[in-house]
């Protein structure tokens, strides 16, 4: 057979050459289904179908016990004030970091990834070293009557730190993707740097921003870790939902500790729709292509 | 409004941007600055818009000095290469910004703004486009967008930077024509980048060469074009090739030859011959009209013929040295590659050969 006759017995032709033949996509696709079925969808089913095994009373029973709402409360009080802190922060250091050069810029971006690096427990630790009755600055805070520790201070704190990254990640490379020219030109036209900042930057960064801030929420009613370390788990006063779920399963109340599970379930589930309307209506604003 | 800029001195991070720039831009011209990326231009630009501050020197507008005034103050339209089009509002919101930022007492009134804006789009042949977002224009609309928006505020100066870069060529040369009919029409002091010599030539009054953060020549195209300050003006506008001669009394020596060069304005020693194309007429070996030039002749092999946009090029290597010097093919021309031919030399420019 010569080089040029076409190979006639060739079954399968691929339109391209990074493509798979059929039986191996849908086997690939099979597997991940699968794994996401089996680590992913039924334990989502599971924590509702716990939550109600006993019937919808015995769930609304378990919401609506003043240590539950005092949890629910609580979690909602510390994202009130985390989330907002951390969209100035983030958008504060975004902006350093994608218009300005200066020296110590890289390890700016290091810190701000630091606390998706520690684990949360070790930041826990650290602001007890720092805040605690043993702590470095626990002396003067008695002195002064300012409790930190096993108080709302320090679990904001705690969730100020390990949820720091989320907004300013979102930020940093959409801001280096759009520059500084559109600032420029606002200035050039008059505008002061406030204005310029307002009608300009922050419209060109909204929905990253807004993505970022789903995210920061997410995780500061979610996070465990941290907040486990310097919250002294006082029922109805210091435990956070996650908290009260973990006290509530250890003392083999699982209907209970179930249905509160369920809400950060939902939580989670909105944050995911919201993410996804987010990607599919504005992805490219997000990722700064235009 | 003339700008006068003295002796400005830029450093970005130890890299010398501007080494002591000097240069007066009158009143109502069309100023190109050109030059080599890494020149200095946009600096130059940068620093008399206020987008940047010069380490060393001033600038004036007219009879003030603008060199400490904010950006906000100078009151200049800055026009960016990518436009830099405010993309969440739409073009006539664009073209309005300069104007609603204003403090109450100066702001003009609602209807005013929109007269303005209306106004600006009929000029820049936009109307009807006023409701539209930047996103659903071509490059050429964006950036007389952005032109409108920089005219609305009526700037002291208009100042543009590399302002058809992003372009198309074809959509480059409409809007050419289109800015320089725009400057006359509005008459600002207008100074814009570009790194293109057919743009700056075509299209500027005068002509300011950057090099190295310095500047080499200011001048009108023509001058640019015909008797070049340097060497490095010499082989940056216009196509040219430099052939190594020795000055000797005025006089151009080359290997045999002895050559009447017009620019031998340089003491006896080593230099460089800068020859254009049109500075050579070439005749094949046996030609009628292969008589020496005014400046005398030179011989050579043609190693190349080149069709080009406007006619045929021929390239030449000249005797005796490994130099290739191009030259435009008469209509007739009798022999190809290979054929031996005479080149009249009727012009050129000499420079030192360290310049």
């Amino acid at each position: 057979m010569s080089d040029l006759e076409p190979q006639r017995q060739r079954v399968y032709t691929p339109d391209s050459v990074v493509t798979e033949a059929p039986w191996a996509r849908a086997a690939i696709i099979a597997f991940a289904a699968a794994f996401l079925a089996l680590f992913l969808l039924l334990p989502l089913g599971l924590i509702f179908h716990e939550a109600l095994s006993k019937g919808f009373d015995a769930y609304w029973q378990a919401l609506t016990d003043p240590d539950a709402v005092s949890a629910i409360r609580l979690t909602l009080l510390v994202a009130a004030i985390a989330v907002p802190l951390n969209l100035v922060f983030g958008v504060a250091a975004s902006w350093a970091i994608a218009k300005f050069d200066f020296p110590g810029k890289s390890f700016l971006i290091t810190l701000v990834d630091l606390p998706f690096s520690v684990s949360p427990v070790v930041a826990g630790l650290v602001y007890v070293l720092l805040f605690g009755a043993q702590g470095l600055l626990g002396p003067w805070l008695q002195e002064h009557n300012i409790q930190i520790v096993f108080a709302l201070p320090g679990i904001v704190l705690a969730t100020v730190f390990v949820t720091f990254p989320f907004v300013a990640r979102e930020l940093i490379p959409l801001m280096q993707e759009q520059g500084t020219a559109d600032e420029e030109a606002a200035l050039t036209l008059g505008a002061s740097g406030l204005r310029a900042f307002l009608t300009v930057t922050l419209p060109n960064i909204r929905w990253a921003l807004l993505y970022g801030v789903l995210l920061c929420n997410a995780r500061a009613m979610g996070e465990f870790g941290a907040v486990s370390v310097v919250s002294g788990h006082i029922r109805g006063l210091t435990n956070t939902m996650p908290l009260h779920v973990e006290i509530l399963y250890n003392e083999y109340n699982f209907v209970a500790a179930f249905a509160v599970a369920s809400l950060l379930a939902i939580l989670a589930l909105v944050t995911l729709i919201g993410k996804t309307i987010l990607e599919w209506r504005y992805g490219e604003a997000i990722s700064g292509r235009h | 409004m003339d700008i006068r800029v003295t002796d400005l001195a830029k450093e970005f991070g130890g890299a010398r941007a501007l080494r002591g720039v000097s240069l007066h831009i009158r009143s109502g011209e069309l100023m190109a600055l050109l030059g080599p990326s890494g020149s200095g231009k946009t600096t130059l630009l940068r620093i008399i818009a206020g987008l940047e501050r010069a380490e060393r020197g001033s600038v004036f507008f007219g009879e003030t000095d603008a060199t400490r005034l904010s950006v906000q103050q100078r009151h200049v339209g800055f026009v960016f290469q990518h436009y830099a089009l405010f993309r969440h509002m739409t073009v006539a919101d664009n073209i309005a910004y300069g104007l609603r930022v204003r403090r109450r007492s100066e702001r003009p009134s609602r209807a005013a703004i929109s007269a303005r804006v209306e106004e600006l789009l009929a000029l820049m042949q936009l109307e009807g486009y006023g409701g539209r977002h930047p996103a659903q224009l071509s490059g050429g609309q964006k950036q007389r967008v952005a032109l409108a928006r920089a005219l609305a505020v009526d700037p002291r100066v208009l100042l543009l930077d590399e302002p058809f870069g992003a372009l198309d060529a074809k959509v480059r040369k409409d809007l050419r024509a289109w800015l320089r009919q725009i400057h006359a029409q509005t008459g600002h002091t207008t100074v814009f980048v570009t790194h293109d010599q057919d743009e700056a030539l075509e299209l500027a009054d005068r002509v300011a060469i950057l090099n190295h953060g310095r500047i080499e020549q200011v001048g009108a195209p023509d001058e640019i074009h015909a008797q070049p300050a340097s060497a490095f003006v010499a082989s940056f506008v216009g196509d040219a090739a430099r052939v190594p001669v020795r000055v000797r009394g005025g006089k151009v020596v080359f290997g045999e030859e002895v050559l009447e060069a017009p620019g031998a304005a340089m003491a006896d020693g080593d230099g460089w011959l800068w020859l254009r194309p049109y500075d050579l007429r070439l005749a094949g070996e046996g030609d009628a009209d292969a008589a020496g030039g005014p400046a005398g002749q030179l011989g050579g092999v043609i190693v190349g013929v080149r069709r080009t946009a406007n006619g045929r090029r021929v390239e030449v290597r000249l005797h005796g040295l490994d130099v290739i010097v191009e030259a435009d093919a008469p209509a007739g021309l009798s022999c190809g590659e290979g054929g031996q031919v005479t080149l009249a030399v009727l012009g050129g420019r000499v420079f030192p050969e360290n310049s």
